[in-house]
């Protein structure tokens, strides 16, 4: 009898909650349009444009990026990210905006042509870019490097998953390349904390662990002379949708070949994919605070034993080998044990990519290995 | 045209999980109990005159341990005496035919059994406290008082270390899962081969690099007795959404596990985070990172008949 009246309390004050929150908008009493999550307060649509307006401002605030933004390059790839973030920072609306402020400080945007891009999508990014009154640049790949990349007709999860990899860190290093030409000392980017947070998680399952905290922080220094800033990093992805959906914004939808061949075949998946559908499955299924207890776990790890070599791809450090004779770390040398007692004969062709780990990271290595075997 | 074994060249039988590699029975099985060897000796697991208390639940995962500690301990010469040592929570229908299982076991490998109980120990079997408590929270109070319950078995045996069966999938479901729910304390320690050093009881966890579905293979390449009933109490909800998705990546990429370890294992927390510090309880004097254990927290709850008391209110 006592258990069931507590029961019957508990659910009736979780309805009551309900009917509460769903009610009117917090701030000012209107009918709410906005439902984040389950435990933000219901907005109305011009409170939740202000409230991003105002969180945009307080980063800003936050980090000092006023001061430095005459020196930045805002990568701009024509999705909803970017151009939500080019849309926060700009804000001409009014006259309170950002750069109204500091009429000197004017950051540079550039957009990297991808041999995917059609020529429809290049003609609108390239019209929103005029239209920011910004400083703006096309940068194509034969004035960076002369890489052709080619997509092999095997089609298997594992080997999608590598050039999904390969992929995102040869964009990286390209984006550094295009902030270096254009005299740039910080690169903005427009990844918001869903994305962030696929990207830490895929480190962790790739056995980059302690370094991936690096990628999730507001400033990410692995590049000696360019860092990297991530505005967004606050900014859920549905947060990011509502807002370019109430601003009417234009934004292309980017050609993904490996996305069109993960779609086209429904056996194939990634494991980006797969952590993607993970995550927000948690988040949308009971757990709201998902990715903002993992930004704020990957904050509170540091690197150990910092070595000053880094890796030439993905430029995390190299662990140290000394770690080795901890008996807590032994998961990667039982790995290599494990292969060692499978192939007594051929192992000491296995030997052969350690010559590669001279420059990369143990998961580069492997990452090239499993490429050059696809090709 | 038959795949041959990649050592022996015979037909092959198995595809092996954790390499890709084409192996027959035998070399399998070599391979298998080699990297456990590796892993115990590499890792200083096994000193000589160890008395060694294993965890033992029925289940694949304590029968394959307790299989190849044995198989072991007479190949290389641990000079480890091994116990068996059962918990029975008292849950009526699964663990009462888990245990005949463990006593099978027992004739099977010659080693001395020990069995403890819920009830003799603190009073209460899960069944009570399930009618009690209703379903929610009891896998708080059982793993609780499981944990106390092995280092009190140890004790009686006296034994001076403690060795579970954790396999790999799990080691690595429970990284994930500190790093979802964003519990730095247990992050730290959960990828610990030997946690409890400085303890009077370590525990070890052989099985650390194994992956459950080799040691399913090589429980049924050896015909072993093992008992495979879910708990009946035991939904599990978040745990099974990791575990699924474990799953889901071993079969894209079959190293996953092992680097999601191996993340694990290199992660250091700052300094500045307030980490929990560890204090002997004012009642049973056992170990605790507050004044009072968590146990006998909840056991005086259970029997001043307030559990409704929270965890966390009483915190």
């Amino acid at each position: 009898m006592c258990n069931q009246e507590e029961d019957c309390s508990c659910l009736f004050t979780s309805i009551s909650k309900k009917k509460e929150r769903i009610s009117h908008c917090i701030k000012c009493q209107s009918p709410p349009a906005v439902l984040i999550r389950k435990d933000d307060p219901s907005l109305c649509k011009s409170c939740f444009i202000n409230q991003c307006y105002h969180k945009i401002n307080t980063i800003f605030g936050k980090y000092k990026l006023n001061s430095i933004i005459n020196n930045m390059a805002i990568a701009y790839s024509g999705g909803q990210n970017s151009s939500t973030l080019l849309k926060l920072i700009l804000k001409d609306n009014d006259n309170n905006g950002i750069m109204k402020r500091n009429p000197n400080n004017v950051p540079k945007v550039f957009h990297l042509v991808e041999s995917s891009d059609s020529q429809a999508n290049l003609e609108l990014i390239t019209k929103i870019m005029k239209n920011t009154g910004l400083e703006y640049y096309n940068i194509t790949l034969d004035e960076i490097t002369e890489v052709n990349e080619k997509w092999t007709s095997q089609l298997t999860s594992s080997s999608l998953s590598n050039k999904q990899r390969y992929h995102d860190y040869y964009r990286l290093n390209l984006l550094i390349k295009c902030t270096k030409k254009l005299n740039c000392k910080y690169l903005m980017m427009g990844d918001c904390s869903n994305r962030m947070t696929v990207k830490y998680l895929l480190e962790i399952i790739e056995g980059r662990g302690n370094y991936s905290s690096l990628q999730t922080s507001f400033l990410d220094e692995r590049y000696q002379d360019i860092t990297i800033v991530r505005p967004l990093r606050d900014f859920l992805a549905k947060e990011i949708a509502l807002f370019a959906h109430f601003i009417h914004l234009e934004y292309v939808t980017p050609n993904d070949p490996l996305t069109s061949i993960v779609l086209k075949n429904p056996n194939v998946n990634t494991l980006e994919r797969l952590t993607q559908d993970f995550l927000s499955g948690l988040q949308a299924g009971g757990f709201p605070s998902t990715t903002g207890t993992i930004l704020r776990t990957s904050s509170k790890i540091v690197l150990e034993n910092d070595s000053k070599i880094t890796c030439r791809f993905c430029h995390f450090p190299i662990s140290n080998t000394d770690s080795s004779n901890d008996p807590d770390r032994l998961a990667t040398e039982s790995m290599i044990h494990s292969s060692s007692l499978s192939n007594p004969d051929s192992f000491s062709e296995k030997t052969v990519p350690g010559v590669i780990e001279k420059d990369l990271c143990l998961s580069c290595s492997l990452m090239f290995k499993d490429l050059s075997v696809c090709t | 045209m038959p795949v041959l074994c990649c050592r022996c060249q015979s037909k092959g039988y198995i595809k092996r999980p954790k390499t890709s590699d084409i192996m027959c029975k035998e070399c399998f099985s070599w391979c298998f109990e080699e990297e456990i060897h590796w892993t115990i000796s590499h890792a200083k697991l096994i000193s000589r005159g160890d008395k060694i208390a294993i965890g033992a639940s029925g289940g694949k995962d304590s029968t394959v341990l307790a299989y190849i500690l044995n198989l072991l301990n007479k190949r290389y010469d641990y000079g480890a005496e091994l116990l068996l040592l059962s918990i029975d929570e008292g849950i009526s229908g699964y663990r009462d035919d888990s245990l005949m299982t463990v006593q099978r076991n027992q004739i099977q490998y010659s080693l001395p059994l020990k069995i403890l109980s819920y009830q003799d120990l603190y009073g209460w079997s899960m069944d009570d406290i399930v009618k009690h408590i209703g379903n929610k929270r009891n896998c708080t109070y059982c793993g609780i008082f499981r944990r106390q319950a092995l280092d009190k078995g140890a004790l009686l045996l006296g034994a001076n270390k403690i060795c579970t069966g954790h396999n790999a999938d799990d080691i690595a479901e429970t990284v994930l899962m500190n790093i979802l729910r964003g519990d730095i304390g247990r992050l730290k320690r959960c990828t610990a081969m030997m946690t409890g050093t400085d303890d009077i009881l370590p525990r070890f966890k052989p099985f650390k690099y194994a992956y459950e579905k080799e040691i399913v293979m090589y429980a049924h390449m050896h015909k072993l007795d093992y008992f495979s009933t879910e708990c009946k109490y035991a939904p599990q909800a978040y745990r099974g959404h990791v575990r699924a998705f474990i799953k889901d990546l071993e079969r894209i990429r079959p190293r996953t596990i092992i680097d999601i370890i191996a993340s694990g294992e290199r992660m250091a927390i700052r300094s500045d985070v307030k980490m929990p510090q560890k204090s002997i309880c004012e009642k049973c004097k056992c170990i605790s990172s507050q004044p009072i254990c968590q146990a006998c927290i909840l056991l005086e709850q259970l029997n001043s008949g307030l559990p409704q008391i929270t965890i966390k209110d009483t915190e």
